[in-house]
């Protein structure tokens, strides 16, 4: 073993170079600049950093974790406040449309005859009104006519072809 | 290695959001110097320290729930602590400039290169040292953990971590008598 890996062996364990050291000045004079800088190495751990570097550490930090859970209250809030106008669009979509007010017609009750009826004219053809655009629904129209009973109600349910 | 029992479970902490902080506060107080002063020893520079340890410590908080109370901490704090300061330090491009200072030294007009400058020495030789070298070293040397630690830490073999601090020293003694020859 020359010198050169003595010095390896010296600087990993130098307890088992002793035999070498004993007899080589060079290696000794190794051993003794590796033991001051190995000195000073190991003095290293009494160092330490002041104080006011874990205050300030403990400051950002604590200051960051704070941040982080507001951060995360207002993403669920957020998700929350989504989530719930999603399910109520959702729900209102679903529901069935409100009830359709009928309308109310009120039939009139006949003329009271008092003269002897004319001639009977030739009978007017009445057109047939022009159908009436219904909107767009599944559900029926619902007319109600009112009568002079009150115990008469006509109720009209009227389809989407206006039968 | 200090000792460390985990008790991170602070989900469970009484009183909610601000026991949580209080009992976190107190886990930052009793690991501090371990993450701080070997961020600084890695890194050289408090300021990179302090946002290494800041980043160390956000990764805690981050995991604390998927922690169990029989695992020791320090280990855990260690690995994280070399590898964001290994980002870190990649981060920085002007970091290995820094070492063009290194033989500022010479100037001094002592005869004798006492301890407080050889430790001056030693700490801008350790800025010269490939990462995994200077982590070893670090925490083998000035940590003071065992060979089989520090291997734990760095998921390495004790063959590798021996290696690699026999050359830390050869090499940091090789900076420290360059910077002897230049004052002569």
């Amino acid at each position: 073993m020359n010198c050169s890996e003595w010095e390896e062996r010296i600087a990993l364990e130098p307890a088992s170079a002793e035999v070498h050291l004993a007899e080589c000045a060079a290696c000794r004079t190794f051993a003794e600049e590796l033991r001051q800088t190995q000195a000073a190495l190991e003095g290293l751990r009494g160092e330490e950093p002041d104080e006011s570097n874990y205050v300030e550490l403990r400051a950002r930090v604590l200051d960051r974790v704070s941040s982080r859970r507001r951060r995360v209250w207002a993403y669920a809030t957020a998700a929350v406040l989504v989530a719930g106008l999603g399910i109520s669009a959702l729900w209102q979509s679903r529901s069935p449309e409100p009830a359709r007010t009928p309308v109310v017609a009120r039939v009139q009750p006949p003329p009271e005859p008092t003269a002897p009826p004319p001639a009977v004219a030739k009978p007017r053809r009445l057109r047939r009104p022009a159908p009436v655009a219904v909107a767009e629904s599944s559900e029926p129209i619902v007319v109600k006519m009112l009568t002079d009973d009150p115990d008469i109600v006509i109720f009209w349910l009227i389809d989407k072809k206006g039968d | 290695m200090e000792p460390t029992e985990l008790a991170l479970n602070m989900a469970d902490a009484p009183g909610g959001e601000l026991d949580e902080r209080a009992t976190f506060e107190q886990l930052l107080v009793r690991h501090q110097r371990l993450v701080l002063a070997t961020a600084w020893r890695l890194l050289g520079n408090i300021e990179d320290a302090q946002d290494a340890a800041q980043d160390v410590f956000l990764r805690l908080h981050k995991y604390r729930d998927r922690w169990d109370e029989s695992r020791e901490l320090a280990p855990w704090l260690y690995r994280a602590t070399v590898n964001v300061c290994q980002d870190l330090r990649r981060r920085r491009v002007e970091f290995a400039l820094e070492a063009a200072d290194e033989l500022s030294v010479a100037a001094q007009a002592d005869e004798t290169l006492d301890l407080e400058t050889r430790k001056r020495l030693v700490r801008e030789g350790l800025k010269t040292l490939p990462e995994k070298e200077r982590a070893a070293v670090v925490l083998r040397d000035i940590e003071g953990l065992s060979t089989r630690e520090v291997a734990e830490i760095m998921g390495s073999s004790e063959v590798t971590v021996r290696s690699q601090v026999c050359m830390a020293r050869l090499k940091l003694k090789k900076y420290c008598d360059r910077a002897l020859r230049r004052r002569i």
